[in-house]
């Protein structure tokens, strides 16, 4: 698996890689917002899982799964939402918008690699070896 | 208003710091009465409710979150570090506290100083203060909101 974590916290997009590597990514690559994300995804680098935060600078969360799913050549990459935006209407657009998952901060790295084993990256799963039950996962 | 209550900002800010600090469960944040300290983190909300979520803390809890969150030594640690770190505790409590006010709102990108001074602007009322121990450290969250139909 190929990732790409966008967040302008690098305390999360540190504790994000972390997890990733963990759950078995081969490659996980950092962005600080949309701009930066999309920068990375024109250099040829095309991730097959992107964890996207919401509220970042220059280009939120929500323009950015726009800007993905527009794109026919990125709209294969599986977009997952991790962000402390709680708002139904909030999650509501997001998944209308193209992601694929949308976790609320805080969360429980378990629930993380279980919603990840769902979405085809069943390495993941091999991390806990068992089912989560974790409550702030909403799926499209 | 009536679902922000000293109990909630409670239980978040113990879940947040069980979920991004203390996964190993042997650094509880717990029920404190210590002094508030030298690192303010803030954040604010605006919409039907307007108001600023406060973070204040020791330099040393600071330091312990920092290292925490990157895995860093002491001796690595920088301001820089500590600000990204504790911004981002600010930002995870204040977009919780943000799903227990009334109506849509937006939360703002976090800001973190040093010193308590850094208070929030003088016009918003205090409208929660819990008062944690963390590693023998105070951490303070603060919830203020403007009044009524600003």
């Amino acid at each position: 698996m190929k990732a790409l974590v966008v967040d302008d916290s690098r305390a999360m997009r540190t504790i994000l890689s972390r997890i990733l590597r963990k759950a078995g990514a081969a490659e996980v690559r950092e962005a600080a917002d949309g701009c930066e994300a999309i920068a990375c995804l024109e250099s040829g680098a095309i991730p097959d899982l992107v964890l996207v935060d919401w509220n970042m600078p220059n280009m939120n969360g929500l323009e950015l799964v726009n800007a993905l799913r527009r794109r026919p050549e990125w709209r294969q990459v599986t977009i997952v939402m991790v962000t402390t935006e709680s708002e139904q209407r909030q999650i509501v657009r997001a998944l209308a918008a193209g992601a694929h998952e949308y976790v609320i901060k805080p969360f429980e790295e378990e629930s993380l690699f279980d919603k990840l084993a769902l979405l085809g990256f069943p390495q993941a799963s091999a991390v806990t070896g068992t089912g989560s039950t974790q409550q702030e996962v909403f799926s499209a | 208003m009536s679902m922000l209550t000293a109990e909630a900002v409670t239980e978040i800010t113990q879940e947040i710091w069980a979920a991004l600090l203390a996964s190993d469960g042997r650094s509880p944040l717990l029920p404190g009465d210590l002094l508030t300290g030298e690192v303010t983190a803030q954040i604010h909300i605006s919409g039907e409710w307007n108001g600023t979520v406060c973070l204040h803390c020791s330099r040393a809890a600071a330091g312990h979150a920092t290292m925490s969150m990157f895995g860093m030594s002491e001796e690595e640690v920088t301001w820089a570090d500590v600000v990204d770190a504790v911004g981002e505790l600010v930002n995870v409590v204040g977009g919780n506290i943000k799903g227990l006010v009334e109506g849509p709102s937006v939360l703002s990108l976090p800001t973190v100083s040093e010193g308590s001074a850094a208070a929030p602007p003088g016009h918003l009322e205090l409208a929660q203060e819990v008062r944690f121990s963390w590693m023998a450290e105070p951490v303070v969250v603060s919830v203020w909101a403007a009044p009524a139909g600003e």
